[in-house]
């Protein structure tokens, strides 16, 4: 599973697949096969588990069909894998319950959603998304508090992501079609506004592939918010890498300083965050490079980069150092250096 | 020996009683390790990964394998 043999298999169908560059037609070819890969799981779980699980067949067959040519609301894989663990505790109500509403989601229109985030504590769709957030992670010593966001936050949060899809689209237009295919929804949230409070700026999981969520009023600018979606994208990116093989080998049981967060990461997040530090450069420094960015946005860029560029120094010396990586996580992450390296 | 020697006597007797222990380990079993629906975990998206027993699945290491969270920038405001 971790050989050169199954990332040989991975990339059969599509050239340079693991290239650092952005690549909308790559991301293209990873949602199809992310999409495939899921119906190819439900319908094993169809055939083990027919005549137990209390799903209409006509409808979950004309689901799973459908998954393989069109786009799919990201809670189709929270959905898929919560019923997974439902059906590994034996209790098969629960994981035809979630099945049941899997096949119920509405289809995808395609292009990137925005939506706000509803009241985690009586939308189960909101507690589904916030649980990104609030216990999905074992390694989390730090809780977070996650709220819909205000309207008005919300609103500016939109406007933002319109100037930085603007910007991206003039500037770097291959970064912003593959950020718009790897995300079916970004999803807009707000953190305690407490002092003191630990808050969040986005999160992404593997198992809620084409989804983000993002603290809306973290944002201050077009540019931040062109580094947030580079980072979160870069995340679903990864995700869409290892679906068939990790990236790093290290236990999750061994942690190290992570050049984003305050609190040490397994090694699979560092090895995340330094990618996606990489990736957050290269947004900035397309659209520094191509000319479009004013003199404040300028001096702004200019300032990120220099702190991107330390923080992946932070990162890659960690990851050099104390990562086992796989084939694939090498072949990956050898591609964030030579752009590193190149600048 | 002498329940060998009984048992040798009546085999339709061993044979029941064989049965029965195996039926009884069979339904241990079941409770135990076998689940209603059983699921290759080398087809699952997500789960191929996963090496360690099924029964840790809830482990940090399985969850960490499938695919957990990856949360940005977390900071403590001033």
């Amino acid at each position: 599973m971790h050989s050169t043999t199954a990332t040989s298999t991975s990339t059969a169908g599509f050239k340079d697949l693991h290239g650092f560059e952005a690549s909308a037609e790559r991301v293209r070819f990873l949602d199809q096969r992310m999409r495939s890969r899921l119906a190819e799981s439900l319908r094993h779980i169809w055939e083990q588990g027919e005549g137990l699980l209390q799903v209409p067949s006509e409808k979950f067959q004309k689901f799973v069909d459908n998954l393989e040519s069109q786009p799919v609301s990201p809670l189709a894989f929270s959905l898929y894998s919560d019923a997974v663990l439902a059906i590994e505790e034996d209790d098969i109500n629960e994981a035809s319950r979630l099945l049941r509403e899997m096949i119920s989601l509405p289809a995808h229109p395609g292009g990137t959603l925005v939506s706000e985030l509803g009241d985690p504590k009586q939308d189960p769709t909101a507690q589904r998304y916030a649980r990104l957030l609030l216990d999905s992670d074992p390694h989390d010593s730090f809780k977070f508090e996650v709220f819909p966001p205000p309207p008005e936050v919300a609103a500016n949060c939109r406007g933002l992501i319109k100037d930085a899809f603007d910007l991206m689209d003039t500037g770097d237009p291959e970064l912003a079609a593959e950020i718009r295919a790897l995300l079916r929804e970004i999803v807009l949230a707000a953190g305690s506004l407490e002092s003191k409070a630990m808050t969040f700026d986005g999160a992404s999981a593997f198992m809620m592939w084409g989804a983000i969520i993002i603290n809306a009023n973290q944002p201050k600018g077009e540019l931040t918010m062109v580094q947030m979606l580079a980072h979160e994208s870069s995340h679903n990116l990864l995700f869409g890498f290892s679906t068939d093989e990790p990236l790093v080998e290290n236990s999750p049981d061994e942690l190290f300083p992570s050049p984003l967060r305050m609190d040490p990461r397994p090694m699979d997040g560092i090895y995340h965050a330094t990618f996606v530090l990489a990736r957050m450069h290269r947004a900035v420094k397309g659209l520094l490079n191509s000319g479009i960015l004013s003199a404040t946005q300028r001096e702004i860029a200019e300032k990120d980069l220099a702190d991107n560029a330390r923080l992946f120094a932070d990162g890659i010396e960690i990851v050099d150092r104390f990562g086992k990586l796989t084939p694939l996580g090498r072949i990956v992450m050898e591609g964030a250096k030579a752009y590193m390296a190149s600048v | 020996m002498g329940d060998v020697r009984w048992f040798g006597r009546e085999p339709a007797l061993y044979e029941l009683l064989d049965n029965y222990i195996a039926n009884a380990l069979e339904t241990i079993s079941m409770k135990t390790t076998n689940k209603r629906i059983k699921l290759n975990w080398e087809k699952l998206l997500g789960f191929s990964q996963v090496k360690v027993a099924q029964g840790e699945l809830k482990s940090k290491a399985a969850k960490a394998m499938i695919g957990v969270a990856k949360v940005g920038l977390a900071k403590a405001k001033a």
